[in-house]
């Protein structure tokens, strides 16, 4: 049994946030965007009189994606919507790589740590104020914060299913982003490569079969697992980092007491479930893990042995 | 004897220089001047060490910057103004660890940036043999061919070697630039890291290959049209709500030479959740069981049921996979109600008279407090959600459909109680 501390940003509505999360995919930001800011919102608290709260891990569930591609009439693939701002000094357009954005409402489920004193101060009704005021000025994935609701803070223990589904309808309707790394693994682990593990659980597979009779059965469906369970609301999702240059340090660096590296984008696969299915909040919430050994900067969960059992009757 | 293929590299390169340099107008002579100078030109112990010095403006490059912001780059111009990036090369290891990254795809090719001008001495570079192996790679193994080559008179072998390898060098001093996005990433309590985040573009261009395989092969072609006459065929895929971005604008040769091969065109893979609003969103008139949640819809989860029903045994994973699709069944139905409720915020004004008195509680704005006070009316919303998974079994599956008995109505009710909260 243990208590968890939960600090509940309902319904942030950003404007422009970064729709590239990586070079492959298009969507909804990257879960290094999220973690990073609550990780910012974290510094800032510190320093405004909260110097032991820790946002240890953070769940993100999405009410409203609006992804800005444009489709013409008769195009199968979608453009992006650039704005090329801001202009050069004649009025023309820049040049610019495209960029694509979204607008978002977006509740972040944050699993706090603090000391008793700290704890204290937070319970004092000035510190949704502050917190307030902290993410006035934030921005979040690169878009602009332009309102939320009161955040609210909340105790419950590990063990309450009850509580913690109740905190997770109060946050429907809404998709909870989980990881389903383990599906690519399966993929990976069986000799694909990961694009083309990748592309499997992305794409609709038609089979084709012929019964006794001599009728030919087309079938169209999305990949199933081994077992022939359909996993869910597949995505692609950028979850961190691969240094791919020696740690060291580097001209041009943005903070020359930091040791820098190039890096780059790691996509795996994910899942939006829809709130009013978690049962543990395990499920959703989302850490920091670096592993420096294999140059991983990851943002990952823990595996949750909840998988659920969907069974297709095809046996 | 040199390699065919070094012959018809030189060839090609000669007959261009040819072309360019001749013109109708000249005398015999002066043709045959300039044949002189172009073989001249063209003679490897002239050819060979100038491009020895001018490969030091191309890199090969795993991760072009190029991608990350056009302006960056290797060219002397960007040693220049400072722009310059170091060109990485990195191969990474693989590991079937369910990342996309460096080292878990099978791609031979390597991107290369730089001075355009010199691509020549880089295609040079890339010469494959007669024996499959790169130029590049003879000359960095000192092999037979290589030295034969690279012997020339008045010419350390050791140090045109040097030059020629500059292009996959390791780089010595590490320069990044601000128009790059560097990232803080948190690795201990405190401590940082700061990435600067690259583009491996030979994956990207390996992605749209792959896409484009699945989307125009002749074999998808073929399935697909056999699909549509409903004829045996072979299995196929499909993808859908693909982006395209362009890299480069109308000079994609100013990015790398993959983006140039590619025309500048790379696929993204499309990342959403479900939409909770769609734009045509089915509002009940009369009754939301049918009109806005249907048996079409359900096909698949119902076929599924069927299927465990019909094996005849009754063991927990039986019992599991039945309970799976009747929740799939309630996730359908709440999916819906959100949508449909979101749909009646926004359209404030009229209300459709014609539904039941339970479901305007349930799903009308304007009753939300209603709901959650006095729920008399879940009891009836719960008989009908009941009611209609039967009928919509039965739909789906026609004549061949059971009779749901007291065990599956049973199952259903202690599904559907733990998702009451959820219809609230």
């Amino acid at each position: 049994m243990s208590v968890r501390r939960l600090l509940v940003l309902p319904h942030l509505k950003i404007h422009n946030a970064n729709a590239l999360s990586s070079p492959f995919t298009i969507g909804f930001p990257a879960m290094t965007a999220w973690l990073g800011f609550v990780h910012a919102l974290q510094r800032k608290l510190n320093a405004a009189g909260y110097p032991s709260l820790d946002l240890v891990a953070t769940g993100v569930i999405s009410h409203q994606c609006n992804l800005q591609t444009f489709q013409g009439p008769g195009d199968f693939v979608h453009s992006i919507i650039g704005t090329g701002n801001p202009l050069d000094k004649e009025g023309n357009r820049s040049a610019f790589i495209e960029e694509a954005r979204c607008h978002l409402d977006v509740s972040l489920l944050i699993e706090y740590q603090a000391d008793e004193e700290t704890q204290q101060l937070m319970r004092q009704p000035d510190f949704i104020e502050v917190i307030s005021h902290q993410l006035m000025r934030m921005k979040v994935a690169g878009g602009d914060l332009q309102a939320f609701e009161l955040p609210l803070l909340q105790v419950l223990d590990d063990s309450d299913e009850v509580a913690q589904g109740k905190v997770m309808r109060s946050l429907m309707p809404g998709f909870a982003l989980i990881e389903r790394r383990e599906l690519m693994q399966q993929a990976m682990e069986q000799g694909a490569d990961a694009l083309d593990a990748l592309l499997e659980y992305l794409t609709i597979h038609h089979h084709c079969t012929e019964d006794n009779d001599g009728n030919v059965i087309w079938k169209s469906q999305r990949k199933v697992d081994g077992d022939g369970d359909k996993p869910g609301w597949i995505v692609p999702i950028a979850t961190g980092f691969q240094g791919i240059s020696e740690l060291g340090e580097a001209k041009n660096q943005r903070d020359p007491n930091i040791p820098h590296r190039f890096a780059e984008s790691i996509v795996t696969l994910g899942e939006f479930r829809m709130a009013h299915r978690i049962k543990q909040l395990d499920e959703v919430l989302w850490r920091y893990h670096t592993d420096l050994n294999k140059n991983l900067y990851l943002c990952q969960q823990a595996q949750t042995e909840s998988k659920e059992t969907a069974n297709d009757g095809f046996y | 004897m040199s390699d065919p293929a070094i012959e018809q590299f030189f060839h090609e390169r000669k007959e261009a220089w040819l072309k360019k340099n001749l013109k109708a107008t000249m005398s015999e002579m002066e043709v045959r001047a300039k044949q002189l100078e172009c073989d001249q030109f063209f003679e490897l112990k002239n050819w060979l060490p100038d491009a020895a010095q001018r490969i030091e403006s191309r890199a090969l490059a795993s991760h072009p910057s190029k991608f990350s912001h056009p302006s960056t780059g290797v060219g002397k111009k960007n040693k220049a103004n400072g722009t310059y990036v170091t060109p990485i090369l990195f191969l990474g290891h693989r590991s079937p660890d369910g990342f996309l990254r460096t080292g878990n795809v099978t791609c031979a090719e390597v991107d290369s940036v730089g001075n355009a001008a010199e691509l020549d001495v880089e295609d040079f570079l890339r010469l494959k043999l007669s024996d499959g192996i790169t130029l590049l790679d003879h000359i960095e193994q000192k092999t037979a061919s290589a030295q034969a080559l690279l012997r020339l008179d008045g010419y350390d072998f050791e140090q045109l070697r040097t030059s020629f390898l500059v292009v996959k060098s390791p780089p010595k001093n590490i320069v990044t630039n601000s128009k790059i996005k560097q990232v803080y990433f948190l690795v201990g309590e405190g401590e940082y890291h700061q990435l600067s985040i690259l583009t491996h573009s030979a994956y990207l261009f390996e992605q749209r290959r792959r896409i484009d395989a699945i989307r125009f092969s002749e074999q998808a072609k073929e399935a697909r049209e056999k699909r549509r006459n409903n004829q045996l065929g072979e299995n196929y895929q499909e993808i859908y709500h693909l982006t395209t971005i362009g890299y480069g604008g109308t000079k994609p040769a100013n990015i790398s030479v993959l983006n140039n091969q590619n025309a500048g065109k790379a696929h993204l893979l499309l990342s959403m959740p479900p939409e909770l609003s769609p734009r045509n969103v089915q509002l009940p008139t009369r009754n939301f069981f049918g009109e806005a949640l249907y048996p079409k819809q359900l096909q698949v989860t119902f076929q599924a049921f069927h299927r465990l029903l019909s094996t005849g045994h009754n063991n927990v994973n039986i019992r599991k996979g039945r309970d799976y699709r009747i929740q799939e069944y309630l996730d359908q139905l709440i999916l819906k109600m959100w949508q449909v409720r979101k749909a009646f915020v926004e359209q404030e004004y009229s209300r459709p008279e014609g539904l039941p008195a339970y479901q305007k509680i349930w799903l009308f704005p304007e009753h939300e407090q209603e709901r959650a006070d006095n729920q008399a009316w879940l009891a009836e919303l719960i008989q009908d959600a009941t009611r209609y998974f039967n009928v919509s079994y039965k739909r789906v599956l026609g004549s061949t459909a059971f009779v749901l008995g007291d065990t599956e109505h049973f199952a259903f009710a202690e599904v559907i109680e733990q998702n009451k909260e959820a219809l609230l």
